[in-house]
């Protein structure tokens, strides 16, 4: 029974692991990116917010924050991570006339 | 005594809105989505620099891939656009798609009178306002057609 156990633990433990270092390799260059919204004169306010809303699945208050905060400042960090993903959200927020970009976190 | 007008669009059933357009403004739609596909192939404008402005500025050459998959995405809702425009129902997807044009081309006219800022967009002569303003005003239109939930006996 002891022997037994130890068996199962070293298959469940050890391959995981091992996945889990590999995958923190392959994605050394998508540490966290940064998704970018800068602000427009032109764009309403409302369709921002949804926009960030249907996007990101954010709530009304947290989307009407980040449009105000791109309003205000000039730009807005609307999302943080990989990379791959940061692109495609800054893809659909263009399919939407808002500007992005994406660029390395600090 | 005036009749009651028909909102321009109205949910008719779920995924399903009536369009009350006139014949001018749909042409307008059909416009703003014909020249969106035109601005893919002018590189050098205005239109163009603004809706394919550089996505990773952390690399030294945008990956072609994101400018293609930009203008395969513009590609494929102008298209949705140019051939529902003229329909009495449309989807929620189609709807979809004319807001995203109109987003588009709101972002692509604002490139291509110089409007960068507040100031700008006050001085605009009063026939690019009212283009800016009519574009407001459907995408407005839209977005509470679509957030409104079908009747339920209907």
């Amino acid at each position: 029974m002891s022997a037994t156990s130890t068996q199962a633990v070293t298959t469940h433990v050890v391959p995981d692991a091992v996945e889990i270092s590999i995958e923190h390799i392959d994605t050394a260059r998508d540490l966290p990116f940064e998704v970018l919204l800068w602000n427009d004169p032109v764009t309403l306010m409302d369709v921002v917010v949804r926009v960030l809303r249907k996007v990101f699945g954010y709530t009304a208050d947290k989307a009407e924050l980040l449009m105000l905060t791109a309003h205000r400042e000039g730009k807005a960090v609307v999302w943080t991570g990989e990379r791959d993903r940061a692109v495609r959200y800054c893809i659909e927020l263009g399919s939407n006339g808002l500007q992005s970009t994406i660029r390395r976190g600090s | 005594m005036i009749h009651r007008r028909r909102p321009v669009f109205r949910r008719e059933a779920a995924g399903v809105i009536e369009v009350n357009l006139p014949p001018a403004v749909s042409d307008v739609l059909v416009r703003a989505a014909e020249q969106l596909q035109a601005t893919v192939e002018v590189p050098g404008s205005p239109g163009f620099a603004r809706l394919f402005a550089r996505v990773d500025e952390s690399t030294a050459d945008e990956d072609p891939a994101i400018t293609l998959s930009r203008q395969m995405l513009l590609d494929s809702v102008a298209s949705t656009v140019i051939g529902s425009a003229g329909k009495r129902l449309i989807t929620d997807d189609e709807a979809d798609a004319w807001l995203k044009v109109l987003g588009m081309t709101l972002a692509r006219h604002a490139a291509e009178l110089h409007v960068t800022t507040d100031a700008d967009r006050a001085s605009l002569s009063k026939e690019d306002g009212a283009m800016i303003d009519l574009i407001q005003a459907l995408q407005v239109s839209l977005m509470i057609v679509l957030d409104t939930e079908a009747p339920a006996n209907r």
